[in-house]
Formats: structure tokens, sequence, C-alpha cells
């Protein structure tokens, strides 16, 4: 972010519209446009994947002894679905697993907290949420 | 000769998803031509209103499948009604509710639909009236009545029940406080009766000058706690707005309105604590026209269009509201 401020600066700068206070004699290093356009257009991109929310259930919640609360934010216009498995298998090309649908959300149009609830029958589970887009 | 006929409406102040606008209907009919010969009148209004759009505090949301989700909700009052005077009136308002919807609710796991109907008598309402003052003379008049009444709890109220039901039952399970509501149309909107003894006031000015008119009407519902303690907020509304006779003559007349309508509405209270989705402040405007036919016929008909609606949570708001009735003079 600092550099970004620094190219501002500089345009600024080159154009005249430093206040007076801020202006130096010393001459000023002016990168060339090209450079400049994709350096913002980068910080925009990043913006905008910042905003989406990484996929993440935060938080595990024994409600009883037959229930589980599965806790997790929700963007705008993504679609989750929680799903489970409750085992993986080692093959040679990797671990796999065989995931099973516990919840479709319907996507919303604002952001949501969610929370999911599994019956706590098995003796271990383990959970993963699929989102779209 | 010409009797001064002139009908004072409070057609466009309806009230929201709750209740059933009881001052309403009973001043439509027994406030057509000034309310103010002795004996018996009989009225029939509609209100009908249009719930589908969808709004979560006070902004409408983007396309979604929240928009499958409406309520189509008619409330049609039969108002029979006795003036003992000049002065002094009693009204009893019988309404019959109709509710077509369509909603979602949180289920385990998972969101389920519900569509349906809802239909039957709803909460009878008791009103009084007093003719504080009037004034009448060739060219004009000028009244101002007080109202207060009763309106008890008749209509069915289960769909509250199974509000405070499912709250606790959801209370139990993700702790108090948590947002339940997948859906604008909600348990407690479908409910034919609130379970609870309500006070109903009012004041209304009316006025009349030649062929110009002009009223402005003040009401107040005072909700205590009913069926399961599930308490409906309290409401107010402020409406009137002046009209113009387009045909004056004996026997006939047909006025038209513009009509402003404040309505503000308190949240609910739920299991002790306020329900989120509930409480609204809208601003309506729309035309009215008004007729009467000799002297014991009246009419009117009218619509409702929203300027400003600010609700609290996630909520159904009416897209437009309908509104008309007829009423005799015996």
């Amino acid at each position: 972010m600092k550099s970004v401020w620094l190219h501002a600066f500089a345009f600024m700068a080159e154009n005249g519209k430093l206040p007076w206070n801020m202006r130096s004699d010393r001459p000023v290093r002016c990168t060339p446009l090209k450079v400049r356009l994709a350096v913002l257009g980068a910080i925009f991109a990043l913006v905008v994947i910042a905003r989406a929310t990484v996929p993440h259930i935060y938080l595990f919640e024994p409600i009883n002894p037959n229930l589980v609360a599965i806790h997790f934010e929700m963007d705008a216009f993504r679609s989750y679905t929680v799903q489970y498995t409750s085992s993986f298998i080692v093959t040679s090309n990797g671990i796999t697993a065989v995931w099973t649908d516990l919840e479709t959300v319907p996507t919303f149009p604002f952001n949501n907290h969610w929370v999911s609830t599994d019956t706590r029958s098995a003796t271990a589970r383990f959970y993963r949420l699929k989102v779209v887009p | 000769m010409f009797r001064p006929t002139y009908l004072i409406l409070l057609a466009g102040a309806l009230t929201g998803k709750s209740s059933a606008c009881d001052l309403c209907a009973v001043y439509n009919a027994d406030t057509a031509n000034g309310g103010a010969a002795a004996g018996a009148t009989i009225s029939l209004a509609e209100q009908f209103i249009r719930y589908d759009t969808v709004q979560l505090d006070g902004h409408e949301l983007p396309a979604s499948f929240l928009d499958e989700a409406f309520l189509d909700s008619s409330t049609t009052h039969l108002v029979p009604a006795w003036n003992f005077g000049e002065r002094f009136g009693l009204s009893l308002n019988v309404p019959y509710v109709l509710k077509r919807f369509e909603r979602f609710e949180l289920t385990n796991p998972g969101i389920g639909s519900e569509s349906g109907t809802e239909s039957g008598l709803g909460d009878l309402s008791l009103i009084t009236r007093l003719t504080a003052y009037r004034l009448t003379g060739e060219n004009g008049s000028f009244f101002i009545n007080l109202l207060a009444g009763v309106k008890m709890p008749t209509g069915n109220a289960d769909r509250v029940a199974e509000e405070v039901a499912t709250t606790r039952a959801l209370d139990e399970i993700y702790g108090p406080g948590h947002q339940h509501a997948v859906s604008g149309v909600h348990l407690r909107d479908l409910t034919l009766g609130s379970g609870s003894w309500d006070g109903v006031f009012g004041v209304t000015a009316n006025s009349r000058w030649r062929r110009l008119l002009c009223n402005a009407q003040f009401q107040y519902y005072l909700r205590t706690p009913g069926e399961s303690d599930y308490e409906y907020g309290d409401e107010w509304m402020l409406s009137g707005g002046p009209g113009v006779f387009l045909f004056l003559r004996d026997g006939f007349s047909l006025n038209l309105q513009a009509l402003a309508v404040y309505d503000h509405m308190q949240p609910d209270i739920v299991l002790g604590r306020e329900n989120q989705n509930t409480g609204m402040t809208a601003i309506y405007l729309g035309p009215q026209v008004n007729l009467t036919l000799g002297q014991s016929f009246s009419a009117n008909l009218g619509v409702d269009l929203p300027v400003e609606i600010d609700n609290q949570g996630l909520q159904n708001v009416p897209s437009w509201r309908l509104h008309g009735g007829i009423s005799w003079r015996f």
C-alpha cells in the first residue's frame, strides 16, 4: 500500500498538484504509465479477492449428546454445501475420500452467518465446505 | 335539497401484516354522510395487500430465491353500526381474513418451503364514536370525531403459537439471539388473530368547503401480550389529504382524493425479547374516489403505493395496497 501512495505523490508532484508544503526541488522519479496502471489493476484485483470470505468452518459446537453445530460465514451470491466423510483412503495417487453432502444452503443476496447441524452418531467425521462460485 | 354529503375515509390507513385496520372499515361504515344521523348502517369493506418486495433493514434485496416468497392478504370487513344520535355511535367490525402465501423456513437440515392458504374469522372489534366538534353550513362542514374501542381475540392464533414454539426450539439449539429468518414471510404474518385484547384509539378531522375537502386521521393500536405471550408491536398512523368533488348534485356526488399515509409499527416481543424481523415505518401515497348515491348508498375505492418503507430485519413489505367498500344506511 505504501508504494501506491508513493506513486500517487509522484504523479501529483509531476503535475504540480502537490500542496505547496509537500513540494520539493529534488527530481522525482516517475514510473511509466503502463506500470502504474498495472499496479493499480493488481491492487483492484486483490481488493476484490480479499472481499470474498475464504470458506472456513470456524466452530464445531456440541449442542447436546445427539447434535453438533457447524458454524461458517457465507458471502452473498455464493452457494455453500457442507460435506462430510468418515474416513480417508490412502492410494498410490495420494489421499482421497468419498464426500457426502450434508446440507446445501441456497444463495442468499446478502452476507450471512450459517449454522448447520449434524447428528453425533458416527465415531468421527471430517467436514469441508464446497463453495460455488 | 342536497344534504352535506361527505365521505370520511380512513381507507388509506391500512395496517401491516398483523392487523386488519379495525378503525378503517368501521369508520367507512359509520361516517358516510357525516355519520351524523341516527340509525343503522351496514358496510362491507375490503383491504387487499400484496407483500412481495423483499427488504433487509430498509433496503430492497437483489433478485434471489427469496423473491419466491410472497403473501397476499385479504381482509373483508362486515361492519354493522348504529348511531344513537348525532354525536354518538357504536360499530362492530367482523373481519374475514384470507391469506395466500409461500414462504421458506429453517429445517434440519437445510431450508424447506411451505405454501398454502389461511382463512377464517379474524379478531372482532367494538368501536365507539363521539363527535367532539361539529360545524355545518350551507357551503361547508367540519367535524372532529373521537374513536375508542377494543379488539377481541376471536381469530385463530395457531400460527402465532407456532412462531413462539419454533423460536423456542431454535433457541435451544443455537442459543437466544441468533437470526433464524430465511424468508421475508414469517409465521406471525399468517395468523388470523393475535390472541390478545388490544386497545384501538383514533381522532379524525374532516372538512369540506364548497367543492373542496380535506381530512386527517390519527390512529393508535395498543397491543397487549396474546397467544403464547407473543406481543405484536404497537402501531400508530397518520393519514389524510385533500380532495375535490368532481360531481356534487342532489343525490349524487363523486370526489377524488389524494391520500398520504404514515404508518409506524413497533417491533413485536417474543419470549421476552424483540423479534428481530418485525417493525416497520412506511409512507404511502395514492388516489381514492368516493361516491354517494341517494341518501343511503356510498362507496369508495383507493390504492396505496409505497414511497418509502424502512423495515427491521428481513421482511416482505407491501408493493401495493388496494382498499374499497360499500355502505348502506337504513
